[in-house]
């Protein structure tokens, strides 16, 4: 339920795939048929003859460097940091504001998520069918939704958890006057495996 | 906060798709280190080169000098036989679903469910239905199928319709979504004290 920019990290690994195999593969191919590799050792030393030409047709002034070289560092190091950005974008999304009202004539509320996550996780504790129970709020595409972690015990029904959950989530609407987004995600964790079975029905 | 277009209905089902599908973070991260490692890299060589010191490896320059006799070097083929399998299975990676082993389940909310949580609710039932202890059961949740194992105790027959009833009502109950198929599988052979 976070931010985390799903295409951009697959965009950016399939991009980051298809060089590798572009090049892996490319240079497998010279290796399989040697009269390519000619042409194409050939056609390099082109290149990169022109390459040479074009990076010393601006020298630095007293030096045997290029600005070329120069802007190639500060594009390089613009990549670094677009990519360090990229990585610490992964994630987020928390939201510390459930319920802001627009703006009228006696002012706005605005509700804390604090509130409504501290109010489930009191009710949940009690609850023998969970053995951990965590509640957050994250912003998705504007709207804020709770979401309701639970870890259950082992061999409690899904179902039986969420109908326990559910008029919880009802009560608290009915507290905050409001219908707020839920998501109720319940896992196992390694006590769900070994603890001791539920004797709920 | 403003500006909420999306139904609640909308909204639960962009959350579940989103959840049971992972976010290729870790690929996408461990892929920027590394492209930032070669960039500081040659950042590096360019300013060790520009302020007259000598290279840590090699200038810029003589890599692109040399990279015709490296890439048809004899130990170029296995190297480049891994970068285009290892290119492939990033591809792979980047394209598939990579759905996780979870399932939904069809509510008011959006409900995301460990496949591992469904699993050890059927076992409960299973065993309940077989009256054999829990520890007999042994029950895998994938995607599409609910396969339930069951060991029973030597000289006490099980009757399989009745598993499979008790098996078949909870999966019905939970209409997860995929959709589970619920199979009863009961050992031939027994154990003593199951």
């Amino acid at each position: 339920m976070n931010n985390t920019n799903r295409p951009l990290n697959r965009i950016f690994s399939a991009i980051i795939g298809l060089l590798l195999a572009a090049g892996g593969g490319g240079i497998l191919l010279l290796a399989v048929v040697p009269e390519l590799a000619k042409a194409a050792r050939v056609s390099y030393k082109g290149t990169l003859g022109g390459a040479t030409r074009f990076v010393q047709g601006a020298p630095l002034p007293g030096g045997s460097g290029s600005w070329w070289l120069i802007a190639l560092t500060v594009a390089l190091v613009i990549l670094a940091l677009l990519l360090l950005r990229f990585i610490f974008r992964q994630g987020h999304g928390h939201t510390g504001t459930l319920i802001t009202t627009p703006e009228g004539a006696a002012g706005t509320v605005s509700v804390d998520s604090r509130v409504a996550e501290r109010l489930l996780s009191d009710a949940l504790d009690d609850h023998r069918a969970l053995l951990a129970s965590h509640v957050s709020t994250y912003n998705v595409r504007g709207t804020p939704v709770l979401k309701v972690a639970v870890q259950a015990r082992r061999g409690v029904s899904p179902t039986d958890i969420t109908t326990m959950i559910t008029p919880l989530l009802s009560a608290l609407n009915s507290v905050l006057g409001r219908d707020v987004a839920a998501s109720i995600h319940i896992g196992a964790g390694i006590r769900t495996r070994t603890g001791a079975a539920t004797r709920l029905e | 906060m403003s500006g909420n277009t999306l139904t609640p209905r909308v909204l639960a089902q962009l959350i579940n798709r989103r959840e049971t599908r992972s976010p290729r973070s870790a690929l996408a991260i461990m892929l920027a280190l590394i492209v930032i490692f070669v960039c500081v890299y040659t950042v590096i060589e360019i300013i060790l080169q520009l302020s007259g010191q000598p290279a840590l490896l090699m200038t810029v320059g003589a890599a692109a000098q040399s990279l015709p006799e490296a890439a048809s070097a004899p130990a170029a083929v296995p190297i480049a036989a891994v970068a285009a399998v290892l290119g492939v299975i990033v591809l792979a990676l980047a394209v598939t679903p990579g759905k996780r082993a979870k399932h939904t389940l069809d509510s008011d909310h959006s409900v995301v469910v460990d496949n591992a949580v469904i699993a050890s609710a059927l076992a409960r039932h299973a065993a309940g239905a077989a009256q054999v202890a829990p520890d007999n059961v042994r029950v895998s949740v994938s995607h599409r199928t609910a396969e339930v194992r069951i060991t029973p105790a030597s000289g006490t027959p099980i009757d399989p319709h009745v598993v499979t009833l008790a098996v078949e009502e909870q999966v019905a109950l939970y209409r997860a979504n995929p959709p589970l198929r619920a199979k009863v599988i009961i050992e031939s052979v027994g154990r003593v004290g199951a």
